[in-house]
């Protein structure tokens, strides 16, 4: 079956599924994207799709901003959830105000 | 644009013209509620606060009855006291009217000896102010005059595609005509602050932003708690928000891109007209009461998965981008842009459908959260009662 999915920006590392996806779907990005890729996981609605493989540790891109680090290694096509993903601590310190901004 | 609102003699003009049956505290509420039912055009709200509070929740309860008496979308005020509680009707009732002209009166529990007596008192003068209230008319209002509070909730993954991005752009063309937005909910800042903060108007916004997330963690790590262990909840993983970075990045979208003039403490009215932040939890009934208690005269709210919070303040307008919601939950959705993700229509006719539909609602468009009667308030707690 062929699935479609949003990517937001050009650094996003997951798209959005916009529907229920299953292992061997055909995965089409939305356009301006004209990538597409293989299903590897079941995938609900509006869950995310991995576009690339990753390592356990390494951060995830949606909105082109880090959403978080994958706690295990995701493949490209598989489920990218709450399951595998994990939100950092945040650096408020370094966030205030600097005159060079 | 302009719209067709109620004058009042100070402040903005509201979109509805309500008597407000105000209880002071917990024990009052009920109370309040069996008036309120006798008389046709006031409304009550169930208080759960007002006796055995430390300082700063008696403050912020103060706040938020003051505010809610303050709504310009409130004509008068009948307020139901007991008589042993940290502020009565009495020092309420002066409080308010030292900032408005409104008409306010007042009445104790304790003192008239009872409900029935009470209500027999409150009945009365409320069916003289709702035949008053009764008399005014809608006239031409300018757009500068609207505070529109924004929230989201029951989110799920759409909620960041369509609704949020959709109400932003919304926001941006309202601002540019010279209304004033609400943006809220704190902790759903977190992980996207750093980006809210670019749209500061000023250095001392900028750290104020960063400065209310920050404050926000560590009051719950005071406590002993995580946001994360809530955020994002149940409902949101389920409809594919994993961690509360996404979540927020998807959430600050309903703001809009104008620059940001002025953060806010919970329930506090603001000094500028534009883009505000209000600091208020992620809990959207807690959001909500503050922001309709700093005078927002109505609510737009977004949503993935669907919720039917009303306060009786002020009309809350349901928006999603998740066509199953709408359709499932058509009872209590009020507008629908699933047709972004779609691709039937653009992100500015989403943003033009949820403008048009704002514009009805201030001109009297019941939502359905109104024509239900939802009365849903929740005041937010720093600390445990006494």
């Amino acid at each position: 079956m062929d699935i479609q999915a949003i990517k937001i920006d050009s650094n996003d590392t997951v798209a959005t599924c916009m529907q229920e996806a299953h292992p061997g779907d055909r995965v089409s990005l939305l356009l301006p994207y004209q990538e597409s890729l293989l299903c590897v996981s079941t995938i609900p609605v509006w869950h995310k799709i991995a576009l690339v493989d990753i390592k356990p540790g390494e951060e995830i891109f949606k909105y082109g901003e880090c959403i978080g680090t994958a706690t295990t290694a995701i493949s490209k096509g598989g489920w990218v959830s709450h399951l595998n993903l994990v939100g950092g601590d945040r650096k408020y310190d370094d966030e205030l105000w600097q005159e060079a901004l | 644009m302009q719209f067709l609102g109620y004058k009042r003699s100070e402040g903005r003009s509201g979109v509805r013209n309500l008597v407000l049956v105000l209880p002071t505290c917990g024990c009052a509420s009920e109370t309040a509620r069996i008036v309120a039912n006798q008389v046709q055009g006031t409304v009550n709200v169930i208080i759960n606060t007002g006796c055995a509070d430390v300082e700063a929740n008696t403050e912020l309860t103060q706040r938020v009855l003051t505010g809610f008496a303050l709504n310009p979308n409130v004509y008068a005020v009948v307020i139901i006291g007991l008589g042993c509680e940290t502020v009565g009707h009495t020092e309420l009732r002066q409080k308010i009217q030292k900032e408005t002209s409104k008409p306010v009166v007042s009445f104790g529990i304790q003192e008239e000896g009872g409900t029935l007596k009470t209500a027999a008192k409150a009945v009365s003068a409320a069916r003289e102010l709702v035949a008053q209230a009764s008399m005014q008319q809608r006239v031409l209002c300018d757009v500068s005059e609207i505070l529109l509070g924004l929230e989201c909730g029951g989110s799920d993954a759409t909620s960041g595609l369509a609704a949020n991005p959709a109400l932003g752009l919304c926001c941006d063309r309202l601002i540019d005509e010279g209304a004033s937005t609400m943006l809220s909910e704190t902790i759903e800042f977190i992980g996207a602050e750093h980006i809210l903060a670019r749209r500061a108007i000023n250095k001392e916004v900028h750290d104020q932003i960063i400065g209310i997330c920050k404050a926000y963690e560590e009051h719950l790590a005071s406590a002993g708690q995580s946001c994360r262990a809530g955020q994002p909840t149940p409902g949101n993983k389920e409809g594919g928000l994993s961690s509360l970075e996404e979540k927020s990045l998807g959430c600050i979208k309903k703001g809009g891109s104008r620059p940001i003039v002025e953060v806010l403490a919970e329930a506090v009215r603001p000094t500028k007209q534009g883009s505000v932040i209000m600091d208020t939890p992620g809990y959207d009934i807690a959001s909500i009461t503050s922001m309709v208690a700093g005078g927002c005269q109505l609510v737009a709210f977004t949503t993935g998965r669907g919720t039917p919070t009303g306060i009786a303040l002020a009309p809350v307008l349901k928006i999603t981008g998740n066509r199953d919601t709408y359709q499932h939950m058509l009872d209590n959705m009020d507008t629908d842009v699933s047709g972004i993700i779609g691709g039937e229509y653009s992100l500015e006719d989403g943003a033009n459908r949820i403008y048009d539909d704002i514009l009805s609602v201030c001109n009297g468009k019941l939502t359905k959260a109104e024509a239900f009667g939802f009365s849903d308030v929740c005041i937010d707690h720093v600390c445990r009662f006494v």
